[in-house]
């Protein structure tokens, strides 16, 4: 199993948000969450990456086999997670270059591989920005620094081309792009699947999930998982909303 | 309270002693009387103390604590191209001071173009005892303080450029200031004087540094003087020794359409000062300041900026950047005055400052003092840490924390140093940013 998340229970600021979640992720799969706003999604996505300010009261997350929550942030990088940010920080004064390399060799570093060098390093960035329609003048400036939001997605993309994950979390990479650029971020993310990694899209929208066809899709409310499915029920979703599983849940 | 007054003025009368009996004979009555008046200045300026509104937050007993001499050595074996701490700019001309003496062996001013002077200011004077005499001290005036006093009271050498009405230099002139150890604390003083003839353009690159154990305490003075559409764009770059005290003061005045540019670096000393005073004497002037502070432990830095708006419809932009990484102190106290008949006065300040180390200390005082009407100025100022967020963004794509914190720390910098306009500057400044930063990492900024 890639990821395994049991009865996970997180609090924020003595508030509980995630309240008994499970799920279960397999290498080559690619899963989708969907859920109402503030139900914690992101949250999830937060806690897996390993970010500060996250009280983990209960539960259990295995990654490959171990221990994820014992990992550090970049540990858990370097061992191949990876967390496209709903919200992308920007970096000013950080050139986005420096970054991406920083980034690349820091995890080759960890896989004892040696760092490229910067004529191979630029022949790789340049191929990814194309890959995923990165206008090329966009990784000589600050990182995200004035960057539109499409552009932010975009970069957020680029590094996970760049940095091959085995396991992307994609946090509403989808929200706020133009038919095109979802396109574009749809094939960027299918050309990254393959039989040893594991994709999960966090997302309000049925149209990503044409694009990228998913395993599975969990729903996401208050905390738990209440539903889980295949793709038919992201459509059905789309018709319903959520209501009727919030109901049920109540019930 | 500082050392008491008397020892204070005791201080500098024995270390201004010591320095005249090194001067050479001047046989110049202009510069004799010129130096005479900094004497009794040094008598008659009140000492310096916390109650001065630009001595509040520095303390310089650790200063007044040391007896400076005058370097006796022979500067033409100090160093050779070979021993120079530092590399000098390719493709500049180039005048070297080995702690405030005049190194001809290192400097290089062949074949400079027609209209421009650039000797050192003792030749200078022994060629032609009035051309430099006729602006010298015309700027400073009698100074602001004590240290300007002693600068004037052994008024000898340092850099004298000259350009000519029209002249553009392509190629910039490099000032580099070695601090050399010996076995006394020494003293070494600089007067330069920079004057841009209406339209003459120039880029003039400063630069500091010292020998690991130099104890020398840098007391430089530099008077500017740009006429009608002059633009000089000055370049200071000071990282001597954590042994060393470095102070430099700036005299800059500005004529209709001048362009006045200043970068200033200021990494290395246990005490850092700048002072800059810039009057304009026309309209239209521009001048455009930033500065980058580094501080570490057991230093202090100290800026100081004195703007003079008199005149109509002259811009000033300063734009200073602080950078906390180890247990030490910035003091930042910047003035701007309008006066009742600058109108359309263009005027910026802002301080920024990054503390990495929980026990650093910075004092940072904008000043806007506003006398006129239909003006547009503002300031800002701020101190801040490491936004956790971007800390975690940058571990999330496997970075380290302590690499983390330099790519920002120094991400936070560029704003100043990319404004140094030369690339091998440029590195050189992140490199050493980079080194310092790297050495504190690790004890989140405690060394
Ligand atoms: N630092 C915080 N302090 C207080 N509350 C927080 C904090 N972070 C998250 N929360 C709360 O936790 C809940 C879950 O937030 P989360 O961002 O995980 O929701 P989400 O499912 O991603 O929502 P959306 O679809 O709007 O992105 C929200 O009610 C949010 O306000
Ligand atoms: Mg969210």
């Amino acid at each position: 199993m890639m990821l395994t998340v049991r009865n996970l229970h997180v609090d924020v600021e003595g508030k509980p948000i995630l309240k008994g979640l499970d799920l279960e992720i397999d290498a080559g799969e690619v899963h989708a969450i969907m859920g109402p706003n503030g139900s914690g999604k992101s949250t999830l996505s937060h806690v897996l990456a390993g970010r500060d300010g996250y009280d983990i009261t209960q539960g259990e997350v295995q990654y490959r086999g171990e221990d994820l929550l014992a990992l550090c942030t970049e540990e858990r990088a370097r061992k191949g997670i990876f967390l496209a940010l709903q919200y992308p920080v920007e970096l000013p004064g950080v050139n986005n270059l420096t970054f991406l390399r920083e980034s690349l060799n820091a995890i080759r570093c960890a896989h004892d591989q040696p760092e490229l060098d910067s004529a191979a390093f630029m022949r790789r960035v340049k191929q990814c920005a194309q890959q995923i329609g990165l206008d090329e003048t966009l990784l000589k400036r600050q990182v995200n620094v004035g960057f539109s939001g499409g552009e932010k997605k975009r970069n957020e993309i680029l590094q996970m081309a760049l940095l091959e994950p085995a396991l992307a979390i994609l946090d509403e990479t989808d929200s706020g792009l133009d038919i095109d650029a979802m396109r574009v971020i749809a094939d960027g993310v299918n050309a990254l699947r393959s039989a040893d990694r594991a994709i999960l899209l966090i997302t309000h929208y049925q149209r990503l999930l044409d694009y990228i066809a998913p395993d599975r899709v969990h729903v996401l409310v208050d905390g738990r998982i209440v539903r889980s499915g295949d793709r038919e029920l992201a459509l059905e979703l789309e018709q319903k909303g959520y209501g009727w599983l919030t109901e049920g849940a109540a019930a | 309270m500082m050392t008491g007054e008397v020892e204070q003025r005791h201080w500098f009368r024995d270390v201004a002693q010591r320095g005249v009996l090194r001067l050479p004979v001047a046989g110049n009555r202009r510069l004799e009387q010129l130096r005479e008046k900094a004497n009794r200045a040094l008598d008659d300026m009140p000492a310096i103390g916390r109650r001065q509104e630009d001595w509040r937050y520095t303390r310089i007993d650790s200063l007044l604590d040391q007896d400076f001499y005058p370097d006796e050595t022979d500067s033409d074996t100090s160093f050779t191209s070979d021993t120079c701490p530092v590399t000098p700019l390719t493709d500049a001309w180039r005048l070297v001071f080995v702690n405030g003496r005049y190194a001809p062996q290192l400097s290089n001013d062949a074949n400079r173009p027609d209209g421009v002077t650039l000797v050192s200011l003792a030749e200078s004077l022994a060629r032609d005892p009035q051309q430099a005499m006729r602006w010298l001290g015309s700027l400073a005036g009698q100074g602001r303080h004590l240290f300007h006093a002693l600068n004037s009271a052994i008024l000898a050498d340092g850099l004298f450029l000259h350009v000519e009405k029209g002249v553009h230099l392509e190629q910039p002139v490099e000032l580099l200031c070695l601090g050399a150890a010996r076995t006394q604390a020494t003293l070494a003083p600089l007067r330069n004087l920079v004057v841009l003839e209406a339209g003459a353009q120039l880029t003039l690159v400063e630069r500091f540094v010292s020998e690991a154990s130099a104890r020398t305490f840098h007391n430089g003075l530099t008077e500017i003087r740009l006429e009608a559409g002059a633009t000089l764009n000055h370049i200071c770059f000071q990282d001597v020794a954590r042994s060393a005290w470095h102070l430099d003061s700036l005299f800059v005045s500005q004529d209709t359409g001048s362009q006045y540019r200043g970068v200033s670096l200021m990494l290395g000393g246990a005490w850092s000062r700048m002072e800059y005073k810039v009057d304009f004497t026309g309209e239209d002037a521009v001048c455009d300041l930033a500065g980058l502070y580094a501080v570490g432990r057991g230093q202090l830095s100290d800026i100081h900026l004195d703007i003079d708006h008199s005149l109509p419809s002259c811009r000033s932009r300063s734009n200073f950047r602080g950078l906390l990484y180890g247990k030490g102190r910035a003091v930042f106290d910047g003035c701007i005055h309008v006066g009742e008949a600058a109108r359309q006065t263009d005027a910026q300040l802002r301080n920024d400052n990054l503390v990495l180390a929980p026990d650093a200390e910075i004092d940072t005082k904008p000043r806007l003092e506003i006398y006129a009407d239909e003006v547009k100025c503002s300031h800002g100022t701020t101190v801040g840490r490491l936004d956790p967020q971007q800390v975690f963004y940058l571990r999330s794509r496997g970075i380290d924390e302590a690499a983390a914190r330099i790519l920002l720390a120094t991400g936070f910098a560029a704003e100043i140093t990319r404004r140094l306009d030369d690339p091998v500057l440029c590195e050189l400044a992140d490199s050493l940013l980079h080194d310092r930063l790297a050495a504190t990492a690790d004890g989140a900024g405690g060394a």
